[in-house]
């Protein structure tokens, strides 16, 4: 393996494990006892005692931390004060959904954004072209809690084209698997336009930059002297040099995606991460939100790294750098 | 690197800046206007139940965003909402872009160690979605305005502190930081009176940029019901309000809704305009977190 991949991973590894040492720290250095903050009147002495050792407050500090992450390592993380399971389980149905919404947003997210970025820097005068550009920047300061509200009410409460909520209907499971497939897909239509066109902007106006740097670039002029057509040169040529920013680009757009899941599912009923976290917000269940908010970032930097990896494979000049050319 | 010039004329991107940049500050005026003369705009309390048989009037001559399921009207709830909105905004923009700029400060410019560890501290907490990081912090407190303003000061200022830094380490190695140093003038002083004014513009388009930001946060917040607690109006909560009744009283999840979206728009067209003014094309501002 080349060494940068190595450097790479090593990296990302030290980053996860302070990434759960930020979580841990945070909860347990804030005033007061997470104990005291459960609803205090249902609870008895005897309550309390066993919240406090599922949430494994015996002992020092130290041995919290030494027992939380060595659970961690072990895939064990603890379990749910609410529900009777263990957080590990609550994790694996959550992830595989919210999975399948920020990846089908992240699609439209770049179909729209590079779309429009293209425009913008090849016809920086048209109309159209400045239309969507500031469609994306009003999109991306609509809070998506409430254009989700404002979409159900409209295409499912009043036009009654797509269903409001959820995975898939209550009837989906009795269904032969290709109605059961688009059943799925309807209603997977809502919540990933509203995740990934509020956020489209962001793409768009660094598309317009690197693909506007391109564009003024030599080996633009020469492909132009050479008799190239414009479109071709332009969805050809100097969109293939905007590839590395743009795979830089997914990876810095992970947070807002996974971050804006949590607004959207909430308002769809989606039963992924970002329910799961607030769900477990609103009933104290701290293993759960611990445990999802070191899940989040962690993929974060997981994307973080896929990316900067397609980064270096997609740039000759990196694969130079970094000592690629080991692979050949 | 011959030949880089941007796509669009610089005296476009002037021109759109100016136009946004006015559209920005019209707005942001008229919210703050609106919210501070709330009481003179729209006498009434905002918590008191309306009369009898107000309940969900819809909008029309005395309502003019009609009422809520209390029968309190709904214009008086939007402007002292708005209130609550801007000062959670407003101060987590000072107190988010101050801690920043004060940590990138110190990342880019103070002792070897101090750098390391920093830095490392801004790249772990720009890992976290910021609303899971803000999400685990509600956890752990009581509902309240000023804990909701640490929440999210606590939860945003690395991206100020990163963009800070980078700009730092840029000016560090210029000649005339390099004199000052040379000179014999202490680190502070080299960091406040010849760094950060050459990264004012930055720190200025960033700050923008934050109360948007802060008020999006704070209005999904509310929406859970984890913001500032009844008698304090927020627009987040309003909408929560109003979503059992989506069908029969939309105004009460319309209205709200379009305030925030006013408010957020204008600080960011304030962003863009300044950016486009203020900072050179693809600089590292154009990045825009969720």
């Amino acid at each position: 393996m080349p060494r940068y991949v190595l450097r790479r991973l090593l990296q990302s590894l030290l980053l996860v494990w302070g990434l759960l040492t930020v979580v841990f720290f945070l909860v347990r250095l804030m005033p007061g006892d997470p104990a005291d903050l459960i609803d205090d009147q249902q609870l008895g002495q005897a309550g309390r005692d066993l919240v406090r050792e599922r949430l494994g407050l015996g002992g020092s500090l130290p041995d919290q931390y030494a027992a939380w992450l060595g659970g961690i390592a072990r895939g064990d993380f603890g379990a749910s004060l609410r529900q009777q399971r263990p957080v590990t389980d609550i994790l694996r149905e959550a992830v595989p959904s919210t999975l399948r919404l920020t990846a089908a947003a992240l699609a439209v997210e770049l179909a729209a954004g590079v779309g429009v970025g293209v425009l913008v820097a090849r016809y920086p005068r048209r109309r159209r072209a400045r239309l969507l550009n500031a469609g994306g920047l009003v999109l991306y300061s609509l809070p998506s809690f409430w254009l989700g509200l404002v979409a159900i009410l409209l295409f499912s409460r009043t036009l009654g084209w797509l269903p409001a909520g959820g995975l898939q209907s209550l009837a989906a499971e009795s269904l032969p698997w290709g109605a059961r497939l688009i059943d799925q897909m309807r209603h997977l239509v809502l919540p990933v336009l509203v995740l990934g066109l509020g956020n489209f902007a962001v793409t768009a106006r660094h598309m317009r930059t690197s693909v506007g740097r391109q564009l003024a670039s030599d080996w633009i002029l020469a492909a132009r002297a050479r008799g190239l057509g414009e479109t071709r040169i332009l969805w050809r040529h100097a969109l293939r040099g905007s590839l590395p920013p743009l795979l830089t680009l997914v990876g810095l757009s992970l947070p807002g995606l996974l971050g804006g899941a949590v607004a959207v599912e909430t308002v769809f009923a989606w039963p992924g991460m970002g329910r799961v976290a607030v769900q477990a917000l609103l009933a104290r269940d701290y293993p759960v939100i611990m445990a999802v908010t070191a899940l989040a970032a962690t993929l974060v930097t997981l994307g973080s790294l896929l990316a900067d990896l397609a980064c270096r494979w997609a740039d000759p000049r990196l694969r130079l750098e970094a000592g690629w050319e080991e692979v050949r | 690197m011959a030949g880089v010039q941007p796509a669009a004329g610089l005296s476009d991107r002037a021109a759109a800046a100016g136009g946004d940049l006015r559209l920005g500050f019209l707005l942001a005026g008229l919210g703050l206007v609106a919210a501070l003369g709330a009481d003179v705009l729209v006498p009434g309390d905002p918590a008191a139940l309306g009369a009898a048989g107000q309940a969900l009037r819809s909008p029309g001559p005395g309502h003019l965003l009609g009422t809520d399921v209390l029968g309190r009207d709904v214009l008086c709830r939007l402007l002292h909402g708005g209130r609550m909105s801007l000062l959670v905004g407003w101060a987590t923009m000072v107190l988010a872009t101050g801690l920043g700029t004060v940590v990138g400060l110190a990342a880019g410019l103070g002792p070897r160690w101090l750098q390391r560890t920093l830095t490392a501290m801004i790249d772990l907490f720009l890992a976290f979605p910021t609303i899971y990081l803000v999400l685990l912090l509600v956890a752990v407190s009581r509902p309240s305005l000023w804990l909701l303003i640490a929440v999210l000061t606590v939860s945003s200022w690395m991206d100020v502190a990163r963009l800070v830094r980078i700009e730092a380490l840029a000016l560090r190695d210029r000649e005339f930081v390099a004199a000052a140093r040379g000179l014999g003038v202490g680190a502070w002083q080299v960091a406040c009176r010849h760094v950060l004014p050459n990264l004012l513009p930055t720190v200025v388009v960033a700050a923008a940029l934050r109360v948007g930001q802060a008020i999006l946060v704070e209005s999904f917040l509310s929406f859970l019901g984890l913001g500032p607690q009844a008698p304090l109006v927020t627009w987040g909560s309003m909408i929560a309000q109003g979503r059992a009744h989506l069908l029969d009283a939309w105004w009460l999840t319309v209205f709200p809704g379009m305030a925030i979206a006013a408010t957020v728009l204008a600080y960011n067209l304030i962003a863009d305009g300044l950016r486009a003014r203020l900072l050179p094309v693809g600089s590292e501002l154009e990045v825009g977190r969720g």
